[in-house]
Parts: C-alpha cells; structure tokens; sequence
C-alpha cells in the first residue's frame, strides 16, 4: 500500500475506537518540542500528516483512542500529559529575549520555551493553594536606553525600586523572586550549550530561564541581571538584535556595579589581586570587572587588551571560583510548605493534571540544588 | 611562582596579613569587609492560602 492509503486505512481503523475528548493540544505541543521533535518527524512516527498535529496541536481536531496512545509512546510521555491541561501558558517565540538569538537553533529555543511553559503550569496549580509573591517589578523611564548615561540611571532607578542597599546586590535570583519572577534553571538533559538565558515579559509572570552549564557564581548573577535588564527595558522590543543585547549586558553592569560605587574598588593598572578582591565583593567576573574598569575609563588601552590576552589564556571558568550558581527557591518553598500540611507532590500533580514526573522536573528546575548535609 | 595564580596572593595576604607587620591585614580587607555573600538576602514570601482553590472552582 502506498503512503497515503496506508495512513487512510490505519486512521479508518482508529476513528472505530472513538477520540479522546479531554487531549491537549497545548501538552502535546510542549511534549513534542521539549523532545526536540519538528511536526514532520512525530507525522511520519504515529502515520499521520503533518497538518494533522498541527490541528491537534490547535485543538481543532481531536484524536483517537490509539492515536493517542501512539503519540504518548513517540513522545516518551505518560499517557496523562496528553490529557486535559487545565491552564496553559502559551509563550510567543517572538517575545522570548534569547541571548544568541541567530546562533541558537529554533528547536533549541523552542524546547526552553516549551519547558518553560510547563512550568508556568505547575506554578499555577501551586498558586491555588499558596500564595506567591506579587509581580512587582518598577516601570522604567527607557526613553534613554540609547546611551549608556540612560542605562546607568535606569539601573540606578532598578536598585532603589527593588530595595537593593548601596553596594553588591547579595542574590540576584532571589531578588527577582521576590518581586514575582519565576525563575527555572533547564535540566542539563534538555540544555543545548548555545542556549544561554532567557526572559520573557509575555506570560502571565515574568520567567527567566537559566542554563545550568555557566557552573559559576559570578556569570549566573551577571546572567540574572542581564534577564532584569531585559525584563525592564525591552517589554516593548523586538528581541534579538545586537543592540538590545548590548544595552541588557551594560543595565547588567550598572546594576551589579553602579560607578560611583564600584569606582574605587577598581585598580587603575593591572592588578589581579585587587581585581580578585573587587570580584569576591560585587559577586562579579573578572571579566566583567576588567570590561567595567575599562568603560568607566579606569584601565587603559595597553593595561586592558593585556588583560583580556591572560583572561582569554585562562578560559573559563577563570581563576577564584565563587561557588556554585544562584539557584531559585520559590517553587521548592512552596512545595515544601504544602507538605507540611499534607499536601504532596501527587496532589499538585493531581491538581495540574499533570504526571508527577513531569511536577517533580519543573520542582527541581526551580529549586536549590546543592546538596544539603543535615548534621542533626 | 604565584604567576598564574595571583588569587594566590591575595589569600595569603587575606590570610597572614603582610610580611613584617603582624596582625596586619592587607589594604583589601576594607574591600572585603561588605562582600555580596556576607549580605542578607531576604527569601520570596510564600504562605498558605486561606482557601486552597480546588479544581472544582
């Protein structure tokens, strides 16, 4: 039999099994992209057309009994993921600010997305039994994002909006928790190395997305920072160009080390040793240190291309590790509030109408994971 | 000796203080006295809802 008569007799034999009213589509667009599957690839797995997950994906058609099953087993994903979501967050691509937005592959992109947006979900379901932070994040005067005079004030109008104290911002990722961003770092299992971090005004919180293989203290704060910076001066542009980048990435500088603060903790020649000390202060990169000395007009020409010349030498991770990432805490502390009361994993999974793995995936994406040594 | 690792000599210095001056610290204890890790960092507030929402609602 051909293609085509094939896949008329194998639908002929589903539609005698009846559909499954309560599929998602939504679920099955997320299953499909978190497993880094483009439509034509499932189509052709499960003997279908293309189209036809299309319309699945859009609710607009629903599939058999079998259909189901079949999709459930090429996407790798117990048979209630497909089932009933009850609230799901779409993100537009085209409102995602991705760090290497040209070099990133749009299947990389679109399985962070993806993740993301399952976590939007848990996070929903958690919501009906805690309450979470508000969103609470400053609007900006960006009229001036254009210059980096603009850009300092706006990351001056940051810090005092969100309460940072003058000097080093103590945890950047739970400052962003604080005022309502939801914060997930991507499983390694899922992580591409080219995608970096992303944000996203879109949803109905502000997500950022980390990666899980910048395994530094220093460039996961920088990263945070850089992800504010898109959150408070880009909700209105069109991610991806270089100019956006750069305005984030100098928002991140002035943000973490305002001038007039950080200027004397700054060596005005090349000298590793304060520039070792300023970076276990501000919580910053010798990189970004050297980077900021040398825009604040600090360190020469000679003493700054001298600089970047070791710093490149020394690769990454450079030398005085900080420690391990910042790691977001909301979801983890909800979650394990709700155990006290009895409320477990199960239950919200239950709730979400979500399989317990996937609830237990999005938990650990959000949730501190350094080991804990319990001495008691 | 210390050439590719001048962290080095800053922990020495943070830790013996400097040569000929004992109980002396470095001029970078100044610096290193208000670090981000030594700030407090206040944790998002989470609390139970009076009345969980269930799926019926």
């Amino acid at each position: 039999m051909s293609p085509p008569r094939e896949r008329a007799a194998a639908a002929r034999r589903r539609r005698a099994q009846g559909t499954v009213d309560t599929f998602s589509g939504a679920r099955l667009g997320i299953a499909r992209r978190i497993a880094r599957l483009p439509r034509t690839e499932l189509a052709a797995r499960v003997g279908i057309s293309p189209a036809a997950i299309t319309q699945l994906e859009r609710d607009q058609i629903r599939p058999t009994t079998a259909l189901a099953a079949e999709l459930t087993l090429a996407l790798g994903v117990p048979s209630e993921f497909l089932l009933r979501s009850v609230s799901p967050h779409p993100i537009p691509a085209s409102s995602a600010h991705f760090r290497s937005l040209r070099s990133t592959p749009a299947m990389s992109r679109d399985q962070a997305l993806a993740f993301a947006e399952l976590g939007l979900e848990v996070l929903t379901a958690v919501e009906d039994f805690v309450d979470l932070p508000r969103v609470a994040l400053p609007v900006l005067d960006v009229s001036r994002r254009d210059t980096p005079e603009g850009l300092a004030q706006a990351a001056r109008q940051a810090r005092d909006a969100l309460g940072v104290a003058d000097g080093p911002v103590p945890h950047v990722v739970r400052l962003l928790e604080t005022h309502g961003v939801f914060v997930v770092t991507l499983p390694d299992e899922l992580t591409d190395r080219r995608v970096d971090a992303f944000s996203t005004a879109a949803a109905r919180r502000p997500v950022v997305l980390l990666s899980p293989l910048k395994d530094d203290k220093a460039r996961s704060r920088f990263d945070s920072a850089h992800e504010l910076g898109h959150l408070l001066l880009h909700y209105d542009a069109e991610p991806g160009s270089k100019v956006i980048e750069n305005q984030a990435h100098t928002f991140a500088a002035a943000f973490l080390t305002p001038a007039d603060e950080v200027a004397d903790d700054l060596p005005r020649r090349l000298d590793w040793p304060a520039f070792h000390h300023a970076k276990r202060r501000w919580g910053v990169s010798l990189k970004a240190l050297v980077y900021r000395a040398h825009s604040l007009k600090l360190l020469n020409e000679s003493a700054y291309r001298r600089a970047n010349v070791r710093l490149a030498e020394w690769g990454n991770p450079e030398p005085g590790p900080l420690g391990p990432p910042e790691s977001p805490s909301l979801l983890g502390t909800a979650i394990a509030m709700l155990g006290e009361i009895g409320v477990t994993i199960h239950d919200v999974a239950e709730h979400a109408s979500l399989p317990v793995e996937s609830v237990q995936d999005i938990v650990d994406a959000a949730t501190d994971r350094r080991p804990h040594i319990d001495l008691a | 000796m210390l050439g590719d690792q001048p962290w080095l000599v800053v922990e020495n210095l943070w830790w013996h203080g400097v040569d000929g001056m004992p109980g002396a610290r470095s001029e970078y204890d100044v610096l290193a006295s208000d670090t981000f890790s030594d700030r407090e960092a206040p944790s998002p507030l989470v609390s139970l809802k009076a009345r969980p929402r269930t799926a019926e609602q």
